[in-house]
């Protein structure tokens, strides 16, 4: 008895000391540790991004990238490319704690970013290579660019959400898909009848479920949309809006009731029982494993070659000032590589995403792949999701709470705009902006 | 006995401090974690509560009393309507839930005690399995069966008339009903279980004694096995009403989206408190963390009153 009561006493006490250990081995300067070069004087920097651009072909231009970046820089051990998802990445940037040297992540999230963490000053990159830095979409860089004129971040790549159109379904439905492109929205309109006259679902609804739909929609009449805010309120008028409604209760007659975004509709889509499907260019690769015959389409335009519609997401590289200046210069010369204009059009030409150098999406040697070549129309015309890096506000989410209610008929498309825009001056107020 | 009692007070009283510091050794692990991962974070976020903390503080917050608490409960501006309409989702959720998955669960509970050995341990396995599976595979099933117009389960509810041509996700009232299906087909299980290992204390003699006084399977419920049960019965609603009022992950995950203001579905339709909190975190505004704070202090209070009323309901009818 008293040897198992020593025993256990012993079990207790090496407990105790594994606990105590691990508590003191995550203690220590919080940032800086392991932030300094090793003994050979080299880096071992660290990059946060989005879990798809370490896979696949994404990720082999990655490892390209990085393999190309060590060799070329001395002073550059490694570079550890950490993915993670959306939900991850913005959850530990606000952490605070054991930072990345640099990431990649939605422009969205740049005030936050900006409020919570020391970002790096990457104006010497700009300034130092006027040829590189001219390459950006100008909107791009002035979104990058902070209220003191400082850039604090790199953009990267964009898009805009697509039609995909199931093409043996169309051929079903006695569509002459190669011939018959989505031009406007009467075209898609007449495009779905043709589908449900077949017995097939045409489409999913536009209008719940998530903001991309509706604020696509809306963003087909971006050139007439005053889009800013002025005290705390948008410049955006609700008569503005009012056609997005409108075109979002028409839409509704087509829905099958499943949400964009949602499993049902892409495997509807998948199998044959679903004619168009809104989704992201990152989705694609999905269809082309499952065997699905598609083509894509831009949201489109209410005239022909009109403004086409969509809202454009973005997505930049930020670098975390490290305090050590060797440390931030290799940082700033990552970044630097990153926009560059071989790397981003290796990105379109493999990939097939947008990238934000206007060079680039204007270079006819990038667009090899369709997908590239529709988002590089779509670049063109759509509207910006938010005032990137100038507001924290991303106002057109508030019409995911209203297109609902208008396409219930719980409201008119002209409350429907009203309601909305009330809404995303509820948002302006709550930000403080 | 004596021999032993005299050998305790025989002890000296260094060994007696050398045995207590041992098991106060042994003690110390758990006490470490509670302190650092419970205890710290508790006290710290009530007293972030009552400051305007916020992802640009970087260290550096201001006192303001009770600014956050009045901001969250005064209705004007989205957090606030949006915690208030939180705690209303919450008003239709905690009973409805509660009533149905208790209701259920003693019921399987009772049918289940008398079966024999084989049946109890196979449906047992049955109805565990849910709490078994990770909640994101349940609620990602739950999603396909209630798709509008293909979902079996919907279609089954449409056939007899509940939720014709709804999209139940995104319809207010729908939406938290279809939150409180998911929780009941999983929780469930386990209710099951602790109840069924309630009903194996009670003596089968109780029983045979009822049944020679001719006492119906009724009366037997009703005068034994319930009032027996109790205990237990409190014990499960006690932890039911505790879980239920901090629901996150099953409305989370059928809400899920990339965009702050998005999670609870459109209209906020399956909206709670905690997912507000979630959602005041990320969106990064002024005093964000404080009011995420604050609400997480008021969501306490209403745990420990509810809770309260419970015991001192208890108390007066034991």
């Amino acid at each position: 008895m008293k040897h198992r009561n020593n025993g256990k006493r012993m079990i207790a006490l090496i407990l105790t000391l594994v606990m105590v250990c691990t508590a003191l081995s995550g203690c220590g300067k919080g940032d800086d540790s392991g932030k300094k070069a090793s003994s050979d004087g080299g880096y071992d920097l660290v990059f946060w991004t989005y879990s798809d651009m370490v896979l696949n072909d994404q990720g082999k231009l990655m490892d390209q990238w990085v393999k190309e970046f060590v060799e070329e820089n001395d002073d550059v051990n490694s570079i550890t490319v950490v993915a993670k998802d959306d939900a991850d990445l913005l959850t530990s940037l606000m952490a605070g704690v054991g930072l990345p040297d640099m990431f990649c992540a939605s422009a969205r999230d740049a005030m936050s970013f900006q409020r919570a963490i020391d970002l790096l000053d990457l104006t010497p990159i700009y300034e130092g290579d006027k040829e590189w830095a001219d390459g950006f979409y100008k909107g791009a860089r002035a979104a990058a660019t902070n209220d003191e004129g400082k850039n604090f971040a790199v953009p990267f790549m964009s898009f805009v959400p697509l039609i995909f159109r199931n093409t043996d379904v169309l051929e079903k439905a006695g569509i002459d898909w190669k011939n018959e492109p989505l031009n406007t929205w009467d075209d898609f309109y007449a495009q779905c009848e043709k589908v449900k006259a077949a017995g097939i679902d045409a489409t999913h609804s536009w209008s719940t479920g998530h903001f991309t739909c509706p604020a696509g929609i809306l963003a087909c009449d971006a050139p007439s949309l005053t889009i800013g805010h002025e005290n705390g309120k948008t410049t955006v008028k609700p008569e503005q809006c009012v056609r997005a409604f409108e075109t979002m209760l028409t839409m509704e007659k087509y829905s099958n009731g499943t949400t964009y975004g949602s499993q049902a509709a892409t495997e509807a889509f998948k199998t044959g029982a679903l004619g168009f499907l809104c989704a992201g260019p990152w989705t694609e690769p999905d269809y082309q494993q499952a065997g699905v015959h598609y083509d894509i389409q831009l949201i489109p335009a209410y005239e022909k070659d009109g403004w086409t519609g969509g809202c454009q997401g973005q997505d930049w590289m930020y670098g975390v000032d490290s305090k050590d200046a060797g440390r931030n210069d290799a940082i700033r010369r990552w970044l630097k590589k990153m926009g560059s204009f071989e790397t981003q059009k290796a990105f379109t030409k493999v990939i097939g995403r947008s990238t934000l150098r206007q060079d680039v999406m204007n270079d006819p040697e990038a667009l090899t792949l369709d997908v590239a070549k529709v988002l590089s129309r779509g670049l063109n015309a759509g509207m910006p999701q938010m005032e990137f890096g100038h507001s924290s506000v991303f106002w057109v989410s508030a019409i995911a709470d209203v297109a609902p209610r208008v396409t219930s008929g719980e409201l008119t498309p002209q409350q429907g705009a009203e309601e909305f825009i009330k809404a995303v001056n509820a948002l302006y107020t709550e930000a403080g902006e | 006995m004596k021999k032993k009692e005299k050998q305790t007070q025989k002890k000296p009283r260094g060994s007696l401090k050398k045995e207590y510091l041992m098991n106060y050794l042994g003690l110390l692990p758990f006490f470490s974690l509670f302190l650092v991962f419970m205890l710290y974070p508790f006290v710290y976020g009530i007293a972030m509560s009552f400051t305007d903390w916020s992802v640009s503080s970087r260290g550096k917050v201001n006192f303001t009393g009770l600014a956050n608490y009045k901001f969250i409960l005064s209705g004007e501006g989205v957090s606030s309507e949006r915690f208030l309409t939180s705690l209303k989702n919450l008003l239709i959720y905690v009973p409805v839930t509660l009533l149905i998955g208790m209701s259920i669960a003693l019921m399987l509970a009772l049918i289940i005690n008398n079966l024999g050995r084989k049946g109890y341990g196979f449906f047992r396995g049955v109805f565990f399995t849910p709490y078994a599976l990770p909640l994101f595979i349940g609620a990602g099933i739950w999603q396909w069966f209630m798709t509008p117009g293909t979902g079996r389960v919907s279609q089954l509810f449409a056939k007899i008339g509940i939720g014709v041509g709804v999209d139940w996700a995104n319809t207010a009232i729908y939406a938290i009903f279809m939150v409180v299906l998911i929780d009941v087909w999983h929780a469930t299980g386990f209710n099951f279980v602790i109840l069924n290992a309630g009903t194996k204390d009670i003596s089968p003699d109780l029983y045979d004694a009822a049944e020679l006084d001719g006492a119906t399977s009724w009366q037997k419920m009703r005068y034994i096995t319930i009032p027996l049960l109790e205990p237990i019965i409190f014990m499960v609603v006690t932890y039911g009403f505790i879980s239920a009022l901090q629901v996150y992950d099953i409305p989370y995950i059928l809400s899920s989206t990339t965009d702050a203001n998005g999670i609870g579905g459109p209209g906020q339709v399956m909206l709670f408190p905690v997912m507000e909190m979630v959602r005041n975190v990320y969106l990064g505004s002024p005093s964000g963390l404080g009011r995420a704070a604050a609400e997480g202090v008021i969501l306490m209070g209403i745990i420990l009153l509810i809770t309260l009323i419970q015991f001192r309901f208890r108390r007066k009818n034991v």
